[in-house]
C-alpha cells in the first residue's frame, strides 16, 4: 500500500484554521460586549420589546350534571388599524355605511378608535357580532377597506337565558379598587418585570367577575392570557414578534345547582308572586298584596349543597356582556324592587313562626318545656304574669284561640301563646338558663351568621339578645333607643319577631341542620372545578362538604318537634295543610311563618320545610315579601318544588287560606 | 553530537517485562489537562442551565429539575468517557464496521414509527421515565471511527495512505449514508456536523490538493441545491438566512437573533451577575438552556466569563490537536482530527449563531447545552482522544 507521508503539515493547517475560528468568535464578542456594549445595555433597559396580552376565554359555569349555564361565544369583531385610518380617513364613513349607519355612526367609530384602552400597535375592535356576509364583502373589497380586518372575539353566552342569574352573576370591566385589591404585582427581575407574569396578573381593562359565581370563582374561571412580544422601532413599526405564552382557557366551575330544579323553583316563585297579587291582605286591610319579590332555596341536607337558589325579580345576565350601558344599568339599579339583589343571601327577614324551631329545641333541652306532652291552654292571648308594666298582653295571629295544646299541636297549628309562655319563662328563669338560651340555639342552627357560601355579598343577619341590643344601642342610638332588654322582648323573640332578621339561605340551612340530626354544613354553591377539556368532570377537583359545627339532637328532643312539623303539612289542622291538599309526593314536614313588618309594609310570607320526613334529603325555604300568610302564599310555592323533587310534574299553583 | 549516551535516549518501546514498571503503560499517559478542562466546561454549563431554568415556575422560585438531570448526564458522561478510553482504539478499529452498521441501523430506526418527532424533526427515541435519546448525536462517534479507519493506516510509522479516487469515493460513500438519513429527519444542523467531520478527515488524510478542490466546489454546489430543493421547511431557510440580514426573514427568527445579541451585548465586560440576566430570565431569548445557552453566559458573565469559557474550549482543542500530532499511527491521528472537527464546528456554529455571525441551526454547545444525548456523545468523543493519546507509546 502506497503511503503519502505524515500528516504533520496538514495538521498544522488545521491548527491554524481552529485558531482563526477562535479569533473570529473573540473579535465578535469584543465588538458586541465592549465596543457596542453600552448600546445593547440601553436596548435591554429600554426594552424595545412591547408586550401584548391576549385575553383568554373564561371557564364555563355548569350545573351539577354538566349542563352549561354560562358559555363562551365566539363572535366576529371588525378591527381597524389606527395608522391606516390616519392615512386614509375616508375608511371610517365607508365602514359605517357597510355596518349600518344607524347602529354604527361615524362618530361612534371615531370614539372607539381613540379609546385609550386599545394599544396603538394592534388593530382596534370597532364592531362586534358582525354578520358573515358583511365580513366576506369587506374581504372581497379589501382595497376599499384598507387596514380593516375581522378577528374572532370570545364573549359570555347564556344558553339557558335568565336561569340562575343571581347565582352565576355578571362580568364587567375591572375598577381601580378591584385592581388594587387583586393585583399581585410580580416582583421585578433586576428592575424588569417578567412579561408573562405581568400579562397574567390582573390589569387595567381586564374583564372580571362582578357578582355571583363569576366574582367568587374569578380565580378559577379566569383564563391565563397569551403573551406576545413585539420588537418595534421608533415609529412603532413592528419589526419582529415572538409568542412567549399561549392563552389558556379558564377552568369550568360545576355548581351544586340542578338546572331543572332551578327552573322549577324560579317558575314556582314567579307563579306564587303572581297569585299573591290577586289576594287581599286581610279583611280589615282591603289592599291587594304587593308581592314585589321573594326567594326560594333548596339545599341537600346531607352535604349543604345548594340545589336551587331562586330570587325574584331577576335580570338578564346577557345585558352585562361587553359592559352594560349606563341606561340599562340604571333601569336595573333604580328599580325599587331591586332585581339585582340576590334575596336568598342578601334579603333579611324576621323568621317569624319558623323561629319556633330553636325555641322548642331550647325549651326541651333546658326543661322549660317539661314534657312534649305537657298541655297549655291557648286562649288566643298571653298575659305576662304580674308585676307587669307597659305592654302586658300578647295575641295570637288573628286572635284565634287554639284551646289546650301540647308541643306537637302548638307547632302544627302555630300557637303563638304557647311559645310566648316559653319565651317568658326563659326570661324569668334567666339566672338558671342564661339570658340568651333560645338565641344561642338559633345560632347553633346557623341563624344570624353567614352560611359561608362562596358567593359575593352574603349578609350576616342578626339574632337579637340582651348583649346584641346593648351593642346596637351604642352604635345606632336613634334606631335602637332602648339599651335594655325586657321580658316582652324575650316573648316576641320566641316567635321570631323583634330585631332578629335572617336570610332565606340561613333558614334553609337551619331546617337542614335539624333534619340531618344536628350537623351544620357550610352552604356550597359549587361542587367541583374541572379543566375546560374535561366535559364529564372525571378529573375534576372536588370541593367537598365542610362541617361547620354539630349539636346534639337526641330523639326525645327531635321527634316531638318533627311530628309537629309533619302535622303542619299533613294533618287537617296544620297551617300548611291547605297548600298541600291532594299532594302525593314524598312526605314533607315544615313550618309556616308570617312576619310582621313595620307599616305600611305588608307581612312577609315564609315556609320552611324538609323531606322525606322520615329520612330527610332536602330542605327548602321559601320567602315572599309582602305576601301575607306563609301557609297561604309561600307553602304553595314550596309544594311545586317538592313535586318536582318527587319526580312528579309540578301542578298549578293554588293558594289556600291559612292563619300563619 | 553523533551519538547519545544510552541513558539519555527514551526508547519508544521499552523491553521491560514488569508491567507495573512499564513507563509506556497506557494509564501512565492519561491527559489530565484535557479531563480537567472538559470537567470545568461541563460545570459552567450546569451552572448556566440552572440559571436559565431555575425560575421557570415563576419569579423567585428555584427549580433544580434541569440542573439535576444535567448533573446526571455529566456523571454518566464521565463513565462513558472512561469506558471508551479503556478499550484500545486499535481494537475499536477492528470493530468499526460493526459499530458503523449499528449507527446506520439506529439512524434508520428513528425514521420509522419507533422514533418520535419534536419540532418538526423525527430525531428521537422516547425512553421510559421521560428520557429521550437522539441517535444522531451518538452516531457521530461511529462515523468518526469508521472514516478514520478507512482513511488511516494502523502502522506505528504514522504514515498516511495514498488516497486515490476509489478510496475517496469509498470514504464519501461511508459519510453520505448517515448524512442522508439525518437529512431525512430533517436535522440540518447535525448533518452539517457530519459534513465538517468528513471534510476534516479527508483533508488531513492523504488526499491530494486537487481532489480537495474538486470536493470543495461540489460541497458548495450541493449546499445551494439543498437550499433551493424545497426539501427544507420555510422556517429552516429563514433560520439559515436571517443572520445575513436580520430585517429579512420571519419576525420570529429575527426576534430570536436580536434578543440573543442584546443579551450578550448588554453583558458588557463583567456581566450582570449569575442568575441576574434580564433578557434571558424574561424569556426573550428562546431555548436558552439548550441551543442559546451562550446568550446566558454572555449576559450574566460578560466578556470575562465568555472569554474564559472560550479559553477552556481552546485548551480542549489544543489537547485534541496535540493528541492528533502525537498519535502512534494515522488511524489514531484521524480519530482525533474527527473529534476536533466535531467539537470545533459545533462550538463555532453555536456561539457564532448567538452572536449573529453564523446561521441559526439546532446545534448544541458541547458540554454546556442541556441534553443527555449531546453530553454523552461529547464525553465519548473525549474518551476517544484520551484513548489515542494514552496509547501513543504502545
Amino acid at each position: 500500500m502506497a503511503t503519502a507521508g505524515t500528516p504533520r503539515l496538514r495538521l498544522t493547517i488545521v491548527g491554524v484554521v481552529v485558531i482563526s475560528l477562535f479569533a473570529a468568535l473573540l473579535t465578535r464578542l469584543w465588538f458586541l460586549q465592549v465596543l457596542d456594549g453600552s448600546s445593547f445595555v440601553q436596548a435591554a433597559k429600554r426594552n424595545e420589546v412591547r408586550i401584548l396580552c391576549e385575553p383568554a376565554p373564561r371557564g364555563r359555569i355548569r350545573d351539577r350534571n354538566g349542563a352549561v349555564i354560562v358559555d363562551n361565544e365566539v363572535t366576529t369583531a371588525v378591527t381597524v388599524s389606527k395608522k391606516t385610518v390616519a392615512d386614509q380617513p375616508d375608511t371610517l364613513p365607508r365602514l359605517s355605511a357597510l355596518l349600518g349607519a344607524r347602529d354604527h355612526p361615524v362618530a361612534d367609530l371615531e370614539k372607539r378608535l381613540s379609546d385609550p384602552r386599545y394599544s396603538n400597535l394592534k388593530p382596534v375592535p370597532i364592531a362586534v357580532g358582525v354578520p358573515p356576509e358583511k365580513v366576506i364583502f369587506m374581504k372581497e373589497n379589501s382595497n376599499t377597506f384598507p387596514g380593516v380586518e375581522a378577528i374572532p372575539l370570545a364573549s359570555r353566552r347564556y344558553p339557558l337565558g335568565r336561569l340562575a342569574s343571581h347565582v352565576v352573576g355578571t362580568v364587567g370591566p375591572i375598577t381601580q379598587r378591584e385592581l388594587d385589591l387583586r393585583r399581585s404585582a410580580p416582583p421585578p427581575v433586576n428592575g424588569q418585570v417578567d412579561p408573562v407574569a405581568e400579562c397574567r396578573d390582573y390589569k387595567d381593562n381586564d374583564e372580571i367577575g362582578k357578582t355571583g359565581v363569576e366574582a367568587s370563582f374569578d380565580a378559577e374561571l379566569r383564563g391565563k392570557p397569551g403573551v406576545v412580544a413585539l420588537e418595534v422601532d421608533r415609529s412603532n413599526k413592528v419589526l419582529a414578534e415572538r409568542r412567549l405564552a399561549e392563552p389558556v382557557q379558564g377552568n369550568d366551575v360545576w355548581l351544586t345547582i340542578d338546572a331543572k330544579l332551578q327552573a322549577t323553583a324560579e317558575e314556582s316563585l314567579k307563579l306564587g308572586m303572581t297569585r299573591a297579587r290577586q289576594l287581599k291582605f286581610t279583611n280589615a286591610d282591603p289592599r291587594f298584596l304587593r308581592a314585589p319579590g321573594g326567594a326560594a332555596v333548596v339545599v341537600d341536607v346531607t352535604d349543604g349543597g345548594v340545589l336551587a337558589m331562586a330570587s325574584a325579580p331577576d335580570f338578564q345576565p346577557a345585558d352585562f356582556v361587553g359592559g352594560i350601558s349606563k341606561l340599562a344599568f340604571g333601569a336595573y339599579n333604580d328599580n325599587p324592587d331591586k332585581p339585582l339583589t340576590n334575596r336568598a343571601i342578601q334579603g333579611l327577614y324576621p323568621p317569624a313562626s319558623t323561629f319556633k324551631l330553636p325555641t322548642a329545641v331550647a325549651g326541651l333541652v333546658k326543661g322549660v318545656i317539661p314534657s312534649p306532652d305537657a298541655r297549655y291552654n291557648d286562649t288566643g292571648v298571653y298575659k305576662i304574669p304580674p308585676p307587669c308594666s307597659g305592654k302586658c298582653d300578647f295575641q295570637n295571629a288573628g286572635r284565634i284561640a287554639h284551646g289546650s295544646v301540647n308541643l306537637r299541636e302548638a307547632i302544627t297549628v302555630s300557637s303563638d301563646t304557647y311559645f310566648y309562655d316559653v319565651g317568658a319563662r326563659f326570661w324569668i328563669g334567666r339566672s338558671v338558663y342564661g339570658q340568651s338560651m333560645i338565641q344561642d340555639t338559633a345560632r347553633q342552627l346557623g341563624l344570624g351568621q353567614r352560611t359561608g357560601i362562596r358567593l359575593a355579598g352574603e349578609v350576616d343577619g342578626r339574632v337579637s339578645d340582651p348583649e346584641v341590643r346593648k351593642r346596637l344601642n351604642e352604635k345606632q342610638p336613634k334606631a335602637f333607643p332602648d339599651p335594655k332588654w325586657f321580658i316582652g322582648d324575650n316573648i316576641i323573640t320566641a316567635i321570631g319577631q323583634g330585631e332578629t332578621v335572617v336570610t332565606p339561605l340561613q333558614m334553609a340551612m337551619e331546617y337542614a341542620t335539624f333534619a340531618n340530626g344536628g350537623t351544620l354544613y357550610q352552604a356550597r354553591i359549587a361542587g367541583q372545578v374541572s379543566t375546560p377539556d374535561d366535559p364529564t368532570g372525571a378529573a375534576a377537583v372536588r370541593l367537598g362538604p365542610v362541617t361547620r359545627s354539630t349539636m346534639p339532637l337526641p330523639p326525645e328532643v327531635r321527634d316531638p318537634i318533627a311530628q309537629g312539623f309533619r302535622g303542619a303539612v299533613a294533618s287537617g289542622s296544620g297551617t300548611a295543610s291547605g297548600a298541600f291538599a291532594g299532594y302525593t309526593g314524598m312526605a314533607v314536614a315544615g313550618k309556616t311563618g308570617t312576619a310582621q313588618q313595620p307599616a305600611p309594609q305588608q307581612d312577609t310570607a315564609i315556609f320552611n320545610s324538609y323531606g322525606p320526613a322520615e329520612a330527610p334529603r332536602y330542605a327548602i325555604s321559601v320567602v315572599l315579601e309582602e305576601a301575607g300568610f306563609g301557609g297561604t302564599t309561600a307553602a304553595p310555592v314550596a309544594r311545586r318544588i317538592w313535586e318536582q323533587l318527587s319526580g312528579q310534574p309540578p301542578g298549578d299553583l293554588r293558594a289556600t287560606a291559612s292563619a300563619d | 553530537m553523533a551519538t547519545a549516551s544510552p541513558s539519555s535516549v527514551i526508547p519508544r518501546r521499552p523491553a521491560l517485562t514488569n508491567v507495573d514498571q512499564d513507563p509506556g503503560a497506557a494509564w501512565r499517559h492519561v491527559d489530565w489537562v484535557l479531563i480537567v478542562a472538559v470537567a470545568a466546561i461541563a460545570a459552567i454549563g450546569a451552572l448556566m442551565i440552572y440559571s436559565s431554568t431555575r425560575g421557570r415556575r415563576g419569579p423567585g422560585t428555584a427549580d433544580p429539575y434541569f440542573l439535576q438531570r444535567q448533573g446526571l448526564y455529566i456523571v454518566i458522561g464521565l463513565g462513558v468517557m472512561a469506558f471508551v478510553a479503556a478499550i484500545d482504539y486499535r481494537r475499536l478499529r477492528e470493530l468499526a464496521p460493526f459499530i458503523y452498521a449499528t449507527t446506520l441501523f439506529m439512524l434508520f430506526a428513528v425514521l420509522t414509527p419507533l422514533g418520535s418527532s419534536t419540532r418538526g424533526a423525527q430525531a428521537w427515541f422516547t425512553l421510559p421515565s421521560g428520557f429521550q435519546l437522539q441517535p444522531s448525536e451518538l452516531t457521530k462517534l461511529g462515523v468518526i471511527l469508521m472514516l478514520a479507519s478507512s482513511c488511516g493506516l494502523a502502522t506505528s510509522s504514522g504514515q498516511l495512505v495514498q488516497m486515490g479516487p476509489r478510496r475517496i469515493a469509498k470514504a464519501l460513500a461511508l459519510a453520505a449514508a448517515p448524512l442522508l438519513l439525518i437529512m431525512l429527519q430533517p436535522d440540518l444542523g447535525t448533518a452539517l456536523v457530519y459534513g465538517a467531520v468528513t471534510v476534516a478527515i479527508l483533508s488531513v488524510s492523504g488526499t491530494k490538493g486537487r481532489y480537495l478542490l474538486v470536493l470543495a466546489v461540489a460541497v458548495v454546489a450541493v449546499s445551494a441545491g439543498v437550499l433551493n430543493s424545497g426539501r427544507l421547511q420555510q422556517y429552516q431557510k429563514d433560520r439559515l438566512t436571517t443572520f445575513l440580514d436580520p430585517t429579512k426573514g420571519t419576525r420570529d427568527a429575527a426576534f430570536n437573533l436580536n434578543q440573543s445579541k442584546i443579551a450578550i451585548g448588554s453583558g458588557g465586560l463583567v456581566g450582570k451577575g449569575i442568575f441576574e440576566g434580564t433578557q434571558t430570565k424574561l424569556r426573550y431569548v428562546p431555548e436558552q438552556h439548550t441551543d442559546f445557552i451562550f446568550s446566558v453566559v454572555g449576559e450574566e458573565t460578560g466578556l470575562f466569563g465568555s472569554a474564559l469559557l472560550l479559553a477552556l474550549f481552546g485548551i480542549v482543542m489544543w489537547r485534541t490537536w496535540r493528541a492528533a500530532v502525537l498519535a502512534n499511527d494515522s488511524v489514531g491521528s484521524l480519530i482525533c482530527v474527527g473529534v476536533l472537527a466535531m467539537l470545533c464546528f459545533q462550538m463555532f456554529e453555536n456561539v457564532g449563531m448567538t452572536m449573529g455571525i453564523m446561521p441559526i441551526t439546532g446545534i448544541t454547545l458541547p458540554f454546556v447545552s442541556y441534553g443527555g444525548s449531546s453530553t454523552l456523545a461529547c464525553f465519548g468523543a473525549i474518551g476517544l482522544v484520551l484513548n489515542v493519546h494514552m496509547r501513543r507509546y504502545s
